[in-house]
């Protein structure tokens, strides 16, 4: 298992860096149509720079030449290879016919699409809630910015970006292996618990 | 079919635990580690340098950070690979089998992960040195794909030796 896993994990992430732009374009997507909920001052805009996701922000009034812009990256498929990593898992598993495994790989990249999203959401408020450093040793405190609010969302935004990326792709990938069947198990009992779960559903 | 009913509740109960000791680690390490991640930095930049020097390249090691020939990089969060051992020993925290097992999955698991984050620093310290086109895609890309392999085949590799037994 562990030679087909490198193989599919060294194919995914190929696939990964192709994908990548298309992806990080779908997720400005999402970001865009939320925006009116989600962020707290007007005129800020979401640009996909090759497989990343920025977010512009005006920091003066739209009068000032040349206008004072603050970019954060809120979403790069170079920091996310969950979705790599849970592909190769599941092409890798053995004792998975085809349909179980597209079945798998289908919701499994869908709710793992969904940590995605909800990992750009928090790490735009994150940096909404972030003073901005100003000279000479100032912060500038933006529309939105909470003590409270910044000491909430920053556990989340770390959670999200370093355990995160590991973290979402193996519990999905568990998760199937219990909801599918996982592999070694004899053929009759998998058949059996299929079988079961069938009847359940009835 | 009710040992099938058993089995499949004990799997779940085996995600579950695995969701709560992922989040319970991650709350651990972030609210209480700090010193131990800084002195856990410092250390692997000092073990970079000193893996170096045995290669043959002068480095030294100040803090957390290591250096070589005009080329230094800082040992940060994620290059301590301290989450990644903290996300291994979820899954073999919850997985069903006894405490001296489980014992043995982590001293042996974090041995690998600490051996293979070692050379993914030697390995950076040499890109940036020798090859420094190479060393943003190999930071960002086949580094962070190697390292997750590396945690998942550590722990199937630890699951597997118990599954005769179990």
């Amino acid at each position: 298992m562990l030679g087909r896993f490198l193989l599919a994990l060294a194919g995914a992430s190929l696939l990964w860096l192709a994908v990548g732009p298309a992806y990080a374009w779908g997720l400005a997507a999402v970001a865009r149509a939320a925006a009116p909920v989600t962020a707290h001052a007007p005129g800020m805009r979401y640009e996909v720079v090759g497989s990343r996701v920025h977010v512009v922000r005006p920091l003066g009034p739209a009068t000032d030449r040349p206008p004072r812009e603050l970019v954060y990256i809120v979403w790069a498929a170079s920091s996310n290879f969950g979705l790599p990593l849970l592909a190769a898992l599941v092409v890798a598993t053995p004792g998975w016919s085809w349909g179980a495994r597209a079945r798998a790989l289908g919701w499994g990249l869908g709710l793992l699409t969904l940590t995605q999203v909800a990992s750009l959401f928090v790490t735009f408020e994150f940096w909404q809630q972030m003073p901005v450093p100003e000279a000479p040793g100032g912060l500038l405190y933006l529309p939105g910015h909470s003590a409270l609010g910044l000491r909430l969302v920053t556990p989340i935004f770390y959670f999200f970006e370093i355990m995160g990326r590991g973290f979402f792709a193996l519990f999905i990938y568990f998760a199937s292996l219990v909801a599918l069947g996982g592999s070694g198990r004899p053929a009759s009992e998998e058949q059996g618990s299929r079988g079961l779960a069938r009847r359940r559903r009835r | 079919m009710t040992d099938v009913a058993e089995r499949r509740r004990r799997e779940w109960r085996f995600c579950l635990v695995f969701a709560l000791l992922g989040v319970a680690s991650f709350a651990v390490l972030y609210t209480a580690g700090d010193p131990v991640v800084r002195a856990l930095n410092r250390h692997i930049a000092w073990s970079t340098a000193l893996v170096l020097g045995g290669l043959g390249i002068s480095a030294g090691a100040l803090g957390a950070v290591v250096s070589a020939g005009g080329f230094a990089v800082e040992i940060k969060n994620n290059c301590n690979a301290i989450y990644e051992f903290g996300l291994y020993a979820a899954a073999v925290g919850a997985y069903p089998t006894s405490l001296r097992a489980k014992a043995a999955g982590l001293v042996v698991g974090g041995g690998v992960l600490y051996a293979v984050n070692l050379a993914r620093v030697v390995s950076l310290m040499v890109l940036g040195l020798y090859a420094r086109d190479w060393f943003e895609v190999s930071h960002l890309y086949v580094w962070q794909a190697v390292f997750f392999a590396t945690v998942v085949a550590c722990w199937f590799g630890w699951v597997l030796r118990l599954r005769p037994r179990a």
